[in-house]
């Protein structure tokens, strides 16, 4: 079978993977999820009078120069935490742009926690938190500046609970781990590094009483530890929540974000290609590891694969496990990592 | 958003630094104030247009770190303040009382000026020395007339150089805007107390002129800015 003819397939594999996973979204008491409490599981209760999800749109399209953005519907689930992932360019920015509303140029509906009204007003950014990368402050803010501009622009900003954040961060704070005197609060945003920059915006968002994190990118510049440190927080403000509370966010690094991603979504060319919980995802794929021998057929059934010459190691759709009868082969649950990647490539335009 | 006057200034006051604040609300009003009244005890009321001349041009510069390239092509979005639905009012607000600022700041210190002047050439004996002045003449109506014509006229001035270079984000576009702005500035002074055949009522013509454009050129620098900044949400 070539390449093509693969891709073709493995489409309609999708496809019709992708209409029963949505399936799944709303059978969240099937599977073993990270926070099970009682919240939860009102939370998904059909027969209550509660939504199921903190945020819905409908048809949403934004057309840029050479890219357009085309969301036929989107559910976020309440009370879990759910990665964005994709390509870059693939339309991660612009989608959480749309829905912090950022930008207001885009067609389609959204409706915002359990409100009937659609769309965005001041209302519901104040239940939202949201960071983005590149111009979020101005550079010449000093971080005293962002804690004025925060109570004044929010009205459910604590300013203790930033100075305690910036503190826990080690940011903003002078040696003597205050914002009094005239020591690092004084700090221009500029004259911070990307990773600082990132803490000092998480810390903004956390210092306020949201039910939603719309998070771009929180992950990229930050170092491993911090990264960990990030996973953290997102889990305490999760927990914090009970059950109310939701978080969004973009990520490239899968792996270090992937202990608190509750569920996934996975972006292509403007487009959600695959989304669901973790647990649903991970026994939808499998990961299928054999000798180099049946590399080749095993090629014309998996999902993706990378090969060497001691054997391949690939992903695989659950329902085509059976066509791998005869072959020796071994399965084991993919990473979450393994699993997007897979995705992406299976529907990237790069030549990978 | 209804914003009560407290949090309008409020507004203005947070996007300002601690360094900004010391400096543009206190060392350049009191230097430039004790500068144009040495200047003015020697040389008349032309001390007096020195200190609004370099008043001015400090205006433009220091407007870099308050609002510096808020209108360039490649401005900062300030997604933060988009990301609140008070943003928009914050952001206006910030804009109309810095003008406020401006103006008073302008009258603080040409009004402090001209009296100390006055003061110092009175001196002890209370007979004022023989300088050359183009203010302190004629009736006091014409004065305050004469004084009013300087403050809105380097007030507009200044607002159109701040204006001008808020599409930039270089300080060196700044001050060379700002020395354009002082030199405009300086002429426009001397010649329009000249041309109205000075002591005489023609200076409330003028002062009416300098009012409107005033009043012509906040209305522009607000709205080209909140412009900018709203076309953040989108394709612009």
């Amino acid at each position: 079978m070539n390449e093509k003819q693969t891709n073709k397939r493995l489409n309609s594999d999708l496809e019709s993977s992708n209409r029963s996973n949505n399936s799944n979204i709303n059978r969240s008491d099937s599977s073993n999820r990270n926070r099970t409490n009682s919240s939860n599981n009102n939370t998904y209760n059909k027969s209550g009078s509660r939504q199921e999800s903190i945020l819905q749109a409908q048809n949403l399209r934004k057309r840029y120069r050479g890219f357009e953005l085309s969301v036929p519907s989107l559910e976020l689930p309440r009370g879990f935490a759910a990665a964005l992932i994709g390509e870059n360019g693939a339309g991660k920015t612009t989608l959480l742009n749309l829905l912090a509303g950022i930008r207001l140029d885009y067609k389609g509906e959204i409706t915002y926690f359990d409100r009937q009204k659609k769309g965005i007003d001041g209302s519901v950014q104040e239940r939202i938190g949201y960071t983005g990368p590149g111009s979020y402050f101005l550079p010449q803010w000093t971080i005293r500046q962002v804690e004025e501009i925060s109570e004044l622009l929010f009205a459910n900003f604590h300013r203790d609970r930033f100075r305690a954040l910036c503190d826990e961060l080690g940011i903003g704070t002078d040696s003597r781990g205050g914002m009094g005197g005239f020591g690092y609060a004084t700090k221009e945003v500029k004259k911070l590094s990307d990773g600082n920059r990132m803490k000092l915006m998480l810390a903004a968002v956390l210092a306020r009483d949201t039910e939603l994190l719309l998070l771009d990118e929180p992950a990229s510049p930050l170092d491993p530890l911090m990264r960990d440190k990030l996973c953290d927080m997102i889990r305490e403000y999760l927990e914090q929540g009970d059950g109310e509370r939701s978080v969004f966010f973009s990520t490239h690094n899968i792996a270090d974000m992937e202990s608190v991603t509750d569920y996934c979504l996975i972006m292509e060319h403007g487009c959600i290609v695959e989304e669901g919980f973790v647990e649903d995802l991970k026994e939808k794929y499998i990961l299928v590891k054999g000798e180099a021998t049946d590399a080749q057929r095993a090629g014309e059934i998996l999902f993706s694969m990378n090969r060497s010459a001691y054997g391949f190691e690939g992903i695989c759709l659950a329902g085509n496990l059976e066509k791998l009868v005869g072959m020796d082969v071994a399965f084991e649950t993919p990473s979450l990592s393994q699993i997007c990647v897979a995705v992406m490539k299976a529907n990237t335009g790069m030549k990978v | 958003m209804d914003f009560s006057i407290g949090k309008r200034i409020r507004s203005y006051i947070v996007f300002t630094s601690i360094p900004y604040r010391v400096a543009v609300w206190l060392v350049i009003p009191a230097g430039l104030t004790a500068l144009g009244v040495w200047g003015g005890s020697r040389f008349g009321d032309i001390g007096l247009l020195f200190a609004l001349i370099l008043l001015e041009g400090a205006e433009v510069l220091s407007d870099s770190w308050l609002f510096g390239g808020i209108q360039a092509k490649d401005s900062e979005k300030i997604d933060y303040l988009k990301s609140s639905g008070r943003g928009m009012a914050v952001m206006g607000s910030a804009l109309v009382i810095d003008l406020a600022r401006k103006l008073l700041t302008d009258l603080g210190v040409a009004v402090l000026t001209y009296c100390l002047i006055g003061q110092v050439k009175t001196g002890l004996t209370g007979i004022p020395e023989s300088v050359a002045d183009f203010v302190s003449m004629g009736n006091v109506f014409q004065e305050t007339g004469s004084l009013a014509y300087l403050v809105l006229l380097f007030y507009s001035v200044s607002v159109l150089g701040t204006f001008l270079s808020r599409y930039g984000s270089t300080v060196y576009g700044n001050m060379l805007i700002g020395y354009g702005a002082m030199i405009l500035a300086g002429l426009a002074g001397i010649f329009g107390q000249m041309l109205s055949g000075y002591p005489s009522n023609l200076i409330f013509l003028l002062d009416l002129l300098a009012a409107a454009a005033a009043v012509g050129v906040s209305i522009l620098a607000v709205k080209a800015a909140m412009k900018k900044v709203r076309g953040g949400y989108y394709d612009e």
